[in-house]
């Protein structure tokens, strides 16, 4: 069976005391860079972390690469990968020892992880920090070892939450470009961030969630066309409804000054 | 070869176990190496050591220290004569020491939340997650249980003969595993119920209970032990007793021993088997998916209804009352609120602290406990004593671990805002500081003591309790002015210096002797003492000042 919709969600809902995720209906081809971004709380970490299978409590349908994602959720993490919000690590460990746990997660041959992950570290301008703990590391490196970790098994999706915090700019032209060229490989990214520069080169598609809604859903031409904006920010900010930057910022400067 | 090594070599013995349980045992040795990497790697750290070193003996220690704890327990399960009375002594013991090393030690490993975003989105299932957690739990507790069964294995085996040592062992095994489950099954229950952040309140208030249960025990114990004539003590099966595990295993054991195939052997039997296997079935087929579920809704969204409006205002409305009161501008208003907030919110720092107010409790009944009198000798003879004196100088305790503890904080890197805020004189800092640590702590605690004098020796001891408020207060601000000058909160745990404490802390006891000293003389002339009271109020009125004068230079980072 051919799989063109390698990422499908209908009516996706999620409920903890209020409603985070309301009936959110995704189609996600093979190949296609998805760029998911909102406001904070909009529900962006929430749906990654259902597609991933780490949340297994929801309302809703949802397939990856034509598996439930209830019934088939480990046939999914072997073919996925995910990149989490915040660099969560084990610390005391040195990134080989880390990779190396990694890859036995995901059955990998010992000798090969260890290869892969010394390339990748010196890709990333940490092969001299590979045997070194985590714990002296600053929040760019160990973003830089999550994202490695993220990829280390060669996964078909890549579900990425904010991968470029605390990155510096040399690092974050590497991912925009490594995201590039995993496409062009056939690899289906989906994206969410803040960053709307990167968000707005990299997609193909951008999807646009407020209050666990879907309010927007086109590549940035049409959405761009629809409303009339001149820059993925502002379309952004017309779209999720929060026009009133200039005067929330006016207001911030009298309080300031009043005060 | 390492004890990781041998532990996983251990393990390896037992893949078949584990594949038959649905378990994927490659990546739980994955999992459980990895933790067992980490664990050792924390325990250098504690330990202050070069960072890159590995406790290599770190095993033989722990066996070593427990041994010890065995050796007791040993002699005194040796020297009772009853079977059934010695082993549910012993069985006691091992699972007090299990279930409390859980709560206290494990309860980070068994709830922590980064395998949620670590191992939870790799292909890992959930039984196989939690089996592994429990795995590696399992493994340090039969470290602890090795250590303290090894010596009373040995004398059990000498006195009750080898036969016997296999069942014995047995039962030390199901022991473990119905503390084990028995702790789970309550940690399932309260999540069931609570949110994250009301587990993790338990957990520390259980964690400060046992804390001071441990050091009263120690303390109290010993002189309570001569009191029961435990060598002509025999116990009686009672209906009761089939509620209480130790004795299922001491049940069993008489069971074997003296061949007593009676009803009440027989259940005892049954549930000293029963339950642990039983357990560890609903557990693997039942319990695992619960738990997992519901670690994975931890760390997410909080279920917990906030506080109402009204209650928070009414809060902080008593805070800022108390804060306006005590304080003399806003530097050390600020410093006051703070710590008064942080002493009643930190976990970690509510940990170090809290069992103070437990140790008031057993030092007092320690140094009350003398001889041979029974309790209520000693109560009736109490009006007749100066005993107050302890209990008012006692108190004072609970300042001194908060006046010690208060400047550290994992948190230490939050302190950034004192060295940008243009704080000119960090002593009003210290004096706010030191303001909370005795409002917070001291008073509320002097109270109840103060309200118990009163009960036992009545209106007359009311001078000496008010002389020896302002006493305590007095020798808070004297330890505080010659201890080291720290901001509150700003250094890092790892900081802490024992050398030159010894110098200090013998000036710091001539600091508290002395006045103490004062008031033990002169409460015999209750006019005289009242009338030192202004004298008192002087000089904390000084030393309050010089101390809200320390300059920067004088404050330690």
């Amino acid at each position: 069976m051919s799989i063109t919709n390698v990422i499908t969600t209908q009516d996706l809902s999620k409920t903890y005391t209020t409603k985070v995720l309301n009936n959110i209906n995704l189609e996600i081809k093979s190949g296609e860079i998805i760029g998911y971004i909102g406001p904070n709380g909009a529900g962006k970490s929430t749906t990654i972390k259902i597609l991933t299978g780490i949340i297994p409590d929801f309302d809703g349908d949802a397939t990856v690469l034509g598996f439930d994602i209830r019934k088939d959720t480990l046939e999914i993490k072997r073919r996925i990968g995910y990149i989490p919000e915040n660099a969560a690590l084990y610390e005391t460990l040195t990134p080989l020892e880390y990779l190396h746990f990694i890859g036995q997660l995901y059955s990998l041959d010992k000798n090969q992880t260890e290869t892969k992950a010394n390339e990748l570290l010196r890709v990333f301008e940490l092969g001299n920090h590979s045997e070194s703990r985590m714990t002296t590391f600053s929040k760019g490196m160990k973003q830089k070892v999550l994202l490695i970790a993220g990829m280390i098994h060669n996964p078909s999706i890549l579900f990425l939450d904010e991968p470029l915090s605390g990155l510096d700019a040399n690092a974050v032209i590497l991912v925009k470009e490594i995201l590039t060229q995993l496409k062009q490989s056939g690899k289906t990214i989906f994206y969410s961030s803040h960053i709307m520069d990167v968000v707005e080169k990299i997609s193909d598609r951008i999807i646009i969630i407020n209050k666990g809604e879907m309010i927007a859903n086109g590549t940035y031409a049409e959405l761009n066309s629809q409303a009339q904006s001149g820059s993925l920010e502002q379309l952004f900010t017309e779209i999720t409804g929060n026009k009133e930057h200039q005067s929330a910022a006016g207001q911030f400067i009298s309080i300031l000054e009043n005060k | 070869m390492n004890i990781e090594s041998l532990l996983l070599k251990f393990l390896d013995l037992l893949q078949g176990l584990y594949r038959a349980a649905g378990v994927n045992y490659e990546q739980l040795r994955a999992i459980v190496a990895i933790k067992l990497t980490m664990d050792n790697r924390r325990q250098v750290m504690s330990f202050k050591k070069k960072e890159n070193q590995e406790p290599g003996n770190a095993f033989a220690m722990t066996l070593l220290f427990y041994s010890i704890f065995g050796i007791f327990v040993a002699v005194f399960i040796y020297s009772i004569p009853s079977m059934m009375v010695s082993m549910i002594f012993f069985f006691s013991y091992i699972m007090v020491m299990v279930a409390m090393t859980l709560i206290t030690d494990f309860s980070s490993i068994l709830l922590d939340t980064s395998d949620n975003t670590i191992i939870l989105p790799r292909p890992v299932d959930g039984r196989t997650l939690f089996i592994a957690r429990l795995t590696h739990i399992m493994l340090y507790l039969g470290q602890l249980t090795l250590g303290l069964s090894l010596i009373p294995s040995i004398l059990v085996g000498f006195k009750f003969g080898g036969l016997f040592l296999v069942f014995f062992l047995i039962a030390i095994v199901f022991a473990v595993f119905t503390a084990l489950l028995i702790t789970n099954a309550t940690y399932l229950l309260i999540m069931q119920f609570a949110s994250e952040e009301k587990l993790k309140n338990v957990i520390n208030y259980f964690q400060i209970i046992m804390a001071v249960a441990m050091m009263g025990g120690y303390q109290l114990l010993p002189r309570m032990m001569g009191r029961f004539e435990v060598e002509d003590y025999v116990f009686e099966i009672d209906s009761w007793s089939y509620l209480i595990p130790p004795i299922w295993m001491g049940g069993a054991l008489e069971l074997v021993y003296y061949q007593l195939f009676d009803a009440p052997h027989l259940i005892l039997t049954a549930l000293c088997i029963l339950v642990p296997l039983g357990g560890l079935y609903i557990t693997n087929q039942y319990l695992t998916p619960i738990f997992n579920k519901k670690l994975s809704a931890l760390g997410g969204a909080t279920e917990q209804p906030a506080k109402t409006k009204e209650e928070k205002a009414q809060k902080s409305n008593l805070l800022e009352n108390i804060s306006f009161r005590v304080t003399s501008n806003s530097f050390e208003r600020a410093a006051f609120e703070l710590v008064y907030k942080i002493l009643g919110r930190d976990r970690k720092i509510k940990l170090k602290i809290y069992p103070a107010v437990g140790y008031i409790l057993v030092f007092g009944l320690v140094f009350m406990i003398r001889g041979n009198e029974d309790f209520s000798t000693l109560w009736n003879n109490l009006p007749n004593t100066q005993y107050y004196f302890v209990l008012i100088y006692l108190t004072f305790m609970i300042s001194q671990v908060a006046l010690y503890e208060i400047p550290y904080s994992d948190d230490f890197k939050a302190s950034w805002f004192y060295s940008s805020a243009p704080v000119d004189r960090p002593g009003e800092i210290l004096s706010g500081m030191v303001k909370a640590i005795f409002t917070k702590l001291f008073l509320p605690i002097y109270s109840v003591i103060a309200a118990l004098i009163l009960f036992v020796w009545g209106i007359s001891a009311l001078d000496d309790i008010l002389f020896g408020l302002f006493n305590n207060f007095l020798i808070l601000l004297i330890i505080a002015t010659i201890g080291k000058r720290i901001l509150p909160l700003t250094m890092a745990p790892s900081a802490k210096n024992q050398t030159g404490n010894f110098l200090r802390g013998m000036l710091m006891l001539l600091c508290m002797a002395l006045p103490g000293g004062l008031h033990y003389l002169l409460s015999k002339w209750p006019l005289i003492l009242m009338s030192m009271i202004p004298i008192q109020l002087g000089a904390i009125y000084l030393i309050l000042r010089s101390y809200k004068a320390t300059k920067w230079s004088s404050i330690q980072f």
